[in-house]
């Protein structure tokens, strides 16, 4: 069975996240990370949202993935923090719609 | 220096966002001079940043009974709701020595021209990292800026007059039980021309005051120019394939 769970997230400091996470059991199926932040270059969201398809839904693992990509050379970030989409996405697993 | 000073007055949505992005894709091929264009949009329309969701910001029903233009911007940031306003955008290659290669930095640079514009009008404001500006502590202007192939945009906001209630009606909130309370919030927290001047301003004066503010800041002479047909039919193609489309404005 696919779980839905969402999440409205405020970034200290920073801006707002709205996490939906798609799981079974504890594999990730899909996350959209949406949110009046800016990332440079723009399009490179979605490699994030890819790398998190199929991968376990633990901190560890998560953590892993969300801190590689905001260490990609090139990022820049405002408004959002690996720490906070990583906080977002574990919290969409309490918040099941 | 000389930049080219686009006025190209109010046009709909997909008009004018495609617009900016034909003119930043010819200043990076260097085929345009760095450009300020100065614009508004009729009808009124809601720009949603890059990341957001569109059904998840924007009342969409609301907008079709209202005839106001919803779209989704090539920048990141925030829903914004355009109707009584400038707007300005400014696009130069990032290979220059005028305008920082930092983001962070060339935001409080750009956002100078209008903190000097405002002055032209008598009005003293302030810029707020990343991205404000504030007269006495609420915000009368906010921007946005995107990198495309070594060229810097920039687009922005300066608001004439403001219509709280009806911009609630199209954004939506997360509870409505908290909507007074955010509509009370918004009012204390934003401004806007008409407000802190305490008189009717026009869209012609906001633009000939910003012109003289960014010709200030930069030290630049603006000259006015057109629109290459060039651009025209560039910005045709991305009006068709990028924003008229449902996969560009509902992918979030």
């Amino acid at each position: 069975m696919v779980n839905v769970g969402k999440c409205i997230y405020k970034v200290p400091n920073g801006k707002l996240l709205k996490v939906t996470v798609e799981f079974e059991e504890d594999t990730i199926s899909r996350v959209q990370i949406k949110g009046d932040f800016f990332i440079h270059p723009e399009e490179s969201l979605d490699d994030l949202e890819v790398a998190l398809k199929g991968k376990d839904y633990t901190r560890k693992t998560i953590g892993d993935i969300v801190g590689d990509f905001f260490a990609r050379s090139g990022l820049i970030a405002f408004g959002i923090t690996p720490k906070a989409v990583v906080d977002a996405i574990l919290k969409c697993k309490e918040d099941v719609v | 220096m000389k930049w080219r000073l686009l006025l190209t007055g109010h046009n709909d949505a997909t008009t004018n966002m495609s617009i900016d992005e034909a003119i930043m894709v010819f200043v990076g091929q260097g085929a345009s001079p760095p450009t300020i264009r100065l614009y508004g949009w009729s009808p009124p329309a809601v720009s949603i940043g890059y990341f957001q969701g569109l059904e998840e910001e924007v009342n969409l029903q609301v907008c079709k009974d209202l005839n106001i233009d919803y779209i989704r911007r090539i920048t990141g940031g925030g829903a914004v709701f355009h109707e009584s306003e400038v707007t300005y955008s400014l696009s130069i290659p990032e290979a220059q020595l005028l305008i920082p290669h930092n983001i962070l930095e060339s935001y409080k640079v750009i956002c100078q021209g209008i903190v000097e514009g405002l002055g032209e009008l008598g009005v003293i404001s302030k810029f707020v990292p990343l991205n404000d500006i504030i007269v006495e502590g609420k915000k009368i202007s906010g921007s946005a800026q995107t990198r495309r192939n070594r060229t810097i945009l920039q687009h922005g906001t300066v608001l004439i007059d403001t219509d709280v209630e009806k911009m609630f009606s199209i954004l939506k909130v997360s509870s409505e039980k908290i909507k007074d309370k955010l509509i009370k919030d918004v009012k204390e927290r934003v401004t806007s021309l008409k407000n802190t001047l305490s008189r009717e301003v026009s869209f012609q004066e906001v633009c000939d005051a910003l012109a003289k503010g960014f010709e200030k800041s930069l030290d630049i002479e603006l000259e006015k120019g057109e629109l290459t047909e060039s651009e025209l039919a560039l910005a045709e193609d991305i009006k068709r394939e990028r924003y008229e489309t449902h996969n560009w404005n509902h992918r979030r």
